[in-house]
């Protein structure tokens, strides 16, 4: 009776995960984990006022680079950091939702049975039957929540995340890059070049300039290829987003999860870059 | 300037720095044919063109970050309710780590093991905490 009850059990518990299209949700986790790395990157926003007071030093007395100017784009800075956490934070929370051991009951269920053996209210054969149905249970029970919260989430919210990360993209491509290419056009070009043009006849000073130079160009390299990879990193995610929020309602979960390895992937490979 | 859009701005940004770099790539290649005077209108001309642009960046970033505010808000809810979600989750663990634990205290008073009830009391208390 015991055995019939539990096959029983089993068999209703094994049609309905069935029925949800069973696929680990582990690279939605992952996707949501790298975006938020990715998203919370915080040297862009630290070093947009940053260009303003080093193109100052290269002789700049212009208004363009004012106090005034500077703190504006203080708070600016401060607002882009701002809306990155905001981002961190959904990806962060899409990537706790959908991670496995969220629905994992092993250890609370195990505790459970434990305590029913040690009070001699069933014996060890009986809980581990029960046990195997109640974790299996409460797991599908548990990922079809979650599944419909992570879809609702998705598609309810996409259009929020396109808005948002395609504006953030915006500012770091044609706003900080640009700017930091307006800095380096003005050292190159104006501080430096001229610098080693006139001053052959002192000697020494043309090479000090070089490289001087030299080492500027190679510090904005490095900032210009991490912001670069930030722009990558944001775009990545937005389309990845968009695609899950295109499919969810169209196709399987597990072609669905399919769209989200993908782009977690690809995500991996931009964190490489930022941590380089 | 409050005439004209972000977008606008950052493009009008972008071609005055393809300006100040045609100038001053102008400048250093005819360097020696140029006089003092027009090295310096130069010059100015040029530096003048990069810091237009870096102003208008800074207009039109602030502005962007405006138009960002409402996307902001609304992901800020959907991260309050994916939240909500991994609390009610956990809170099912958390019913059964409960029952577990008043499982034992009935053993502990039922076989009168005053350690035992005084460990379960402990066990549920934390387990009603945690």
């Amino acid at each position: 009776m015991f055995k019939l009850r539990l096959f029983l059990i089993s068999a209703v518990a094994s049609a309905l995960f069935g029925s949800t299209g069973c696929s680990s949700l582990e690279p939605v986790a992952e996707f949501g984990k790298n975006a938020s790395v990715i998203a919370a990157y915080p040297q862009v926003a630290q070093d947009y006022p940053a260009i303003l007071e080093r193109q100052r030093l290269y002789g700049d007395k212009s208004s363009a680079v004012s106090e005034e100017k500077v703190a504006a784009r203080k708070r600016d800075a401060q607002r882009l950091r701002d809306a990155q956490k905001v981002l961190e934070a959904y990806a962060r929370a899409l990537g706790a939702l959908a991670a496995n051991d969220l629905i994992s009951y092993d250890k609370e269920i195990d505790g459970l049975n434990q305590s029913l053996v040690d009070a001699r209210l069933a014996s060890s054969a009986e809980t581990e039957a029960y046990a195997k149905v109640a974790k299996f249970a409460f797991q599908v029970g548990t990922d079809i929540y979650r599944r419909n919260k992570i879809r609702q989430l998705i598609t309810t919210y996409n259009p929020a995340i396109q808005k948002a990360t395609g504006n953030l993209v915006t500012i770091v491509d044609n706003g900080y890059l640009m700017s930091l290419k307006d800095e380096r056009d003005y050292f190159d070009k104006y501080v430096a070049g001229p610098a080693n043009l006139t001053t052959e006849s002192s000697e020494g000073l043309p090479e000090i300039v070089r490289i001087v130079a030299r080492n500027q160009d190679e510090v904005l390299d490095k900032k210009k290829d991490s912001a670069k990879a930030l722009v990558k990193g944001m775009r990545t995610f937005a389309q990845g987003h968009q695609q899950l929020a295109a499919n969810m309602n169209k196709v399987s979960f597990k072609e669905t999860v399919n769209v989200a390895r993908a782009y977690a992937e690809q995500l991996r490979d931009i964190l490489k870059t930022l941590r380089s | 300037m409050s005439k004209i859009t972000a977008a606008q701005a950052l493009e009008l940004a972008k071609d005055y720095n393809r300006s100040a770099n045609l100038i001053g790539d102008f400048r250093i290649k005819n360097w020696n044919r140029l006089s003092d005077e027009d090295r310096l209108v130069l010059g100015n001309t040029g530096r003048t063109l990069l810091d237009q642009s870096q102003d208008l960046i800074t207009c039109a970033v602030g502005k962007i970050l405006d138009d960002t505010q409402a996307s902001l808000n609304d992901i800020k809810h959907a991260t309050a309710d994916a939240n909500e979600t991994i609390k009610t989750i956990e809170d099912i663990k958390k019913v059964i780590n409960i029952g577990a634990a008043l499982v034992t205290l009935a053993a502990a008073i039922y076989t009168e093991n005053p350690t035992g009830i005084a460990n379960a009391v402990k066990n549920l208390i934390s387990a009603v905490g945690s």
